[in-house]
């Protein structure tokens, strides 16, 4: 046991006063609850470690089965909107990077924070795998229309420049920057149930923004809240958007 | 007003005041992989062991018995969950006031900005009826009262020290400072708890 007899700081009298006096104990309804949770079989890392992976497995398929759906033909955009015209090489490996980690430098912090806290950074991170592999498609689809003309609509097109100059004007920007194809994701997002907001990603006031994203978290629609997130950045750098729910 | 708990009411005779002690170290350590390993009976005497003086530890530190009951809850909820886990890197009942500490802040800081307040609320209410109130039970109410005035980190250190019989350096670790912090608290607690119970020990000592 420690030996408290080295420590110069305790004055026995005191302690003894103490000790008289904390003399409580819990009452017998908290130990018959933890005892009772003390002995109750739980599950072995052996059993839920495989069902947990197998979760993940199913989550990352369904996720990645539907950004490449937004991919599709048109997926030349998302390169396009990745591109830096300063430096278009570090760019395109930034395009290979996943939006989670260019949006959210925290986003380690936040998983330290515990399940309770439902952020825009966990949202983000949960989409980045699927986001790389959209960008991968994407890639591969720019090289088959380098010399060919935007397939995208004008305004998509006026979104993605809109971007490539927003990054160029400061480096948080650059890092918050929306693919296209989150834009057109989120323009093809049904918003219509959450709160009758008018959640425009484009258009929306800051203020909207928030409620909208928060709407979704609320709704548990994390992704479409993390897409909505990396656009309100781009638009807004200094959003604070991360909200303990507890 | 508060009422209060059964369990702060509730006297042994002096005979039995003086508190258990930890036991041996190594015995804890070993019941407690057992527990890791499977053995739900291990548990038990772990727990009738420390569970006295980590309520005690909570409900000092946050001057409330319900908030004490909870954290208490919380403290064997995470010990329990988290057995697997346990490697015995430190003396078990260092690892177990750590959880409780760290319980204690993460309450702290979840009421922070709310309405509520951890630390508000009073001892007690011997001031309107001291005649209610037993010697031995205005000597707790002015016990707590005066860990109260202490600034929560020294409260926290000294209720380590003393209730939780942490040395310094289990405490430092604990409280995530250096050992001179956790000292310093300690001595800075003690000589604002002598000073403010002063009439109180020396009619101990008498």
């Amino acid at each position: 046991m420690n030996d408290k007899s080295t420590d110069s700081v305790s004055d026995p009298a005191l302690a003894a006063l103490y000790r008289q006096i904390s003399t409580e104990s819990p009452p017998p309804a908290l130990d018959e609850r933890i005892l009772a949770d003390a002995s109750a079989p739980t599950a072995s890392a052996s059993n839920w470690q495989p069902l947990l992976a197998m979760a993940a497995s199913v989550v990352i398929a369904v996720l990645v089965g539907r950004e490449l759906d937004l991919a599709g033909p048109t997926a030349s955009s998302a390169v396009e909107a990745t591109y830096d015209a300063q430096a278009n090489e570090k760019v395109r490996t930034d395009a290979d990077t996943p939006d989670a980690f260019k949006v959210g430098d925290t986003a380690s912090t936040n998983a330290e924070a515990g399940p309770a806290n439902i952020n825009l950074d966990a949202a983000a991170s949960r989409a980045g795998t699927a986001q790389a592999l959209a960008e991968q498609a994407a890639e591969r689809a720019e090289r088959e229309q380098a010399d060919g003309p935007w397939h995208q609509p004008a305004s998509e097109a006026a979104v993605a420049d809109d971007a490539a100059a927003d990054r160029s004007s400061t480096p948080a920007l650059r890092r918050a920057a929306p693919s296209a194809a989150v834009v057109r994701q989120l323009r093809e997002t049904s918003f219509a149930d959450i709160d009758d907001l008018d959640c425009d990603p484009e258009t929306a006031s800051e203020t909207v923004l928030v409620r909208c994203w928060q709407a979704l978290i609320d709704a548990g629609r994390d992704g479409d809240a993390a897409a909505l997130a990396t656009v309100a950045r781009a638009r807004f750098p200094d959003l604070e958007l991360a909200e303990d729910t507890e | 007003m508060r009422e209060p708990h059964a369990a702060e009411t509730i006297l042994p005779p002096m005979t039995q005041l003086a508190p258990a002690r930890p036991p041996a170290a190594d015995d804890d350590i070993a019941l407690m992989q057992r527990y890791a390993a499977g053995d739900a009976t291990a548990f038990d005497p772990l727990y009738r062991r420390h569970n006295d003086a980590v309520f005690r530890y909570l409900l000092r530190l946050s001057a409330n018995a319900a908030t004490a009951e909870e954290l208490a809850q919380d403290v064997w909820t995470k010990l329990i969950r988290a057995r697997e886990r346990y490697r015995p890197t430190a003396q078990f009942r260092t690892y177990l006031f750590r959880i409780a500490h760290n319980a204690f802040i993460d309450r702290t800081r979840r009421m922070r900005g709310r309405e509520e307040t951890l630390l508000a609320e009073p001892a007690g209410n011997a001031a309107d009826e001291p005649e209610s109130l037993s010697e031995i039970a205005l000597l707790k109410q002015k016990f707590q009262t005066a860990l109260t005035t202490l600034p929560v980190e020294q409260r926290d250190a000294w209720l380590l020290h003393e209730e939780g019989g942490l040395s310094i350096d289990d405490i430092a670790t604990a409280t995530g400072v250096n050992r001179e912090t956790a000292k310093s608290r300690i001595r800075y607690a003690t000589r604002k708890l002598k000073d403010l119970l002063a009439a109180e020990l020396g009619h101990g000592d008498t």
